[in-house]
């Protein structure tokens, strides 16, 4: 009974980090396991940002193996039933409920304005907004953001390890999977849900958010040449973007993007 | 007397006008990156509002404007990166050919999911060496159905294109160069081609492709 009793059992951890993939999947909205591989080919030599490339792309084809076969036709089902205003509902409720994660880290690398917009949002929206459902806060101009472990780590100088692949969240690093594990301590679930409920719960969050992104997910799919890449350099560019700030990342982008010809950074990577 | 006077009056008044109009031509021709972005978009969402067109009506029409703002060779370049040098010319245009064409198709189909955006412009900045950023939002009903969308511009001969479009912080040229090079380091150039060309032909284009480069360099 003592494992019972135990809330941080190992399976909780991985339905907490599932119910997590929002916040480790910055911006954009995409759910992390619904990530599709690209076509398979034969590993090339040397590939210095991304090291465990044959775990992870084993992981991505899992993830996408279960998206097409599972949470797809689940979220097709339940965008079916669901209308979409109901579709918004939900997931105005589980952004709401990430509140503890978002206040703590805000806290944690010290900025205080975006904390107070957090809990004035939290307040606004689990009151006016009738538990969450519905998103008040945005419209009386107090915007979400991001703040997840995994960001407060960078911005406190750690770098990120390599780039890993994780099952059912999709892309991630070795800092931001250690983010995971952290705000899976900092969210609401830890204190007030049963494991069983928390499952649950978890897949109405992940079918959801699927069916919300079905328009997304299949254009990102139709759009990609190599879908793995495609979504590796995605969460490359939104990890720099959430530690670093926009500024800075886009003084990096200036320098190893546009200018190929006149020695930008790219020329001494490791090329074919 | 009166009528003459006020004839040669009315002419003096043209010729100044005429002449001031020649003055302010080189002026008035130095479309800002801003400007240029505005009127592109004001452009496309004529036509994404006009309700008497179908959803091909509307691409064709769209990708001639893509066309005029866009510099593809360019962005073909950047893409290619370190890669770049490695094609033959003739590689390199149709490299640049099937690269338009992929975009003119992929983005080609989100012309039906238009139900009334808005375009706003937030700000626009210069950024190294002379190149221009410019930032817009598209705006749906709720208040949090925006999407950040920045332009990055390059002064040119024909004034000011777009050499990057960055959504919701990710850098389409970025991400294409990752495919790429993931592509070309896998299969080589032969095959980055061949994917290409197989990807167009799923996503069924509209146009011929002689009409998607009007302006051959």
């Amino acid at each position: 009974m003592r494992m019972m009793g135990n809330r941080r059992s190992p399976l909780r951890y991985l339905a907490l980090a599932a119910l997590l993939t929002g916040v480790a999947l910055p911006a954009g909205g995409e759910p992390a396991d619904d990530e599709p591989t690209g076509g398979a080919a034969e590993e090339p030599p040397g590939h210095p940002e991304d090291p465990f490339r044959p775990f992870n792309k084993a992981m991505f084809t899992f993830n996408d193996w279960l998206d097409t076969n599972a949470v797809e036709p689940a979220a097709r089902g339940w965008d079916f039933v669901m209308p979409h205003p109901v579709q918004r509902g939900i997931s105005n409720f589980y952004d709401n409920l990430l509140f503890p994660i978002r206040f703590a880290n805000d806290l944690m690398q010290g900025e205080i304005d975006p904390a107070v917009v957090i809990l004035s949002r939290f307040t606004v929206n689990t009151t006016v907004g009738l538990a969450g459902f519905f998103d008040v806060a945005t419209a009386i101009d107090l915007p979400s953001h991001q703040a997840n472990f995994g960001q407060t780590l960078g911005k406190w100088g750690l770098p990120p390890g390599p780039y890993l692949v994780l099952p059912f969240m999709g892309p991630s690093d070795v800092r931001d999977t250690v983010g995971l594990v952290v705000d899976g301590y900092l969210g609401v679930a830890t204190f007030f849900v049963d494991v069983p409920i928390l499952i649950g719960s978890t897949a109405i969050d992940a079918v959801n958010r699927r069916a919300l992104a079905l328009q997304q997910v299949e254009s990102l799919r139709s759009a990609s040449l190599d879908l793995y890449a495609a979504a590796r350099d995605a969460y490359f560019q939104q990890r720099e973007e959430l530690v670093k700030g926009s500024a800075k990342a886009q003084e990096e982008r200036n320098r190893d993007l546009y200018f190929p010809d006149e020695g930008g950074t790219f020329d001494e990577e490791v090329g074919p | 007397m009166i009528a003459s006077s006020q004839r040669s009056h009315r002419l003096a008044t043209a010729l100044v006008a005429i002449a001031l109009l020649t003055l302010q031509a080189p002026v008035a021709r130095a479309v800002s990156p801003r400007e240029t972005i505005q009127e592109t978009m004001d452009r496309v969402l004529v036509v994404l509002r006009d309700p008497g067109l179908d959803s091909k009506a509307k691409v064709t029409r769209i990708e001639p404007i893509a066309a005029d703002h866009f510099d593809f060779d360019t962005v073909s370049r950047l893409v290619l990166a370190q890669n770049w040098k490695q094609l033959s010319d003739e590689q390199k245009r149709e490299f640049a050919r099937l690269f338009q064409k992929h975009l003119s198709v992929t983005y080609g189909k989100s012309v039906d999911s238009y139900v009334d955006q808005k375009v706003v412009i937030t700000g626009d900045h210069e950024e190294a060496r002379g190149d221009w950023t410019v930032q817009t939002k598209i705006v749906g009903d709720a208040p949090d159905d925006e999407v950040m969308v920045d332009y990055r511009l390059r002064k040119e001969e024909k004034g000011w294109k777009i050499i990057d479009v960055v959504v919701e912080r990710i850098s389409l040229v970025s991400n294409f160069r990752s495919q790429l090079r993931e592509l070309i380091s896998n299969g080589g150039v032969d095959h980055t081609l061949e994917v290409l060309r197989e990807k167009n032909a799923a996503g069924q284009s509209i146009l011929p492709e002689e009409k998607l480069r009007p302006q051959p360099k």
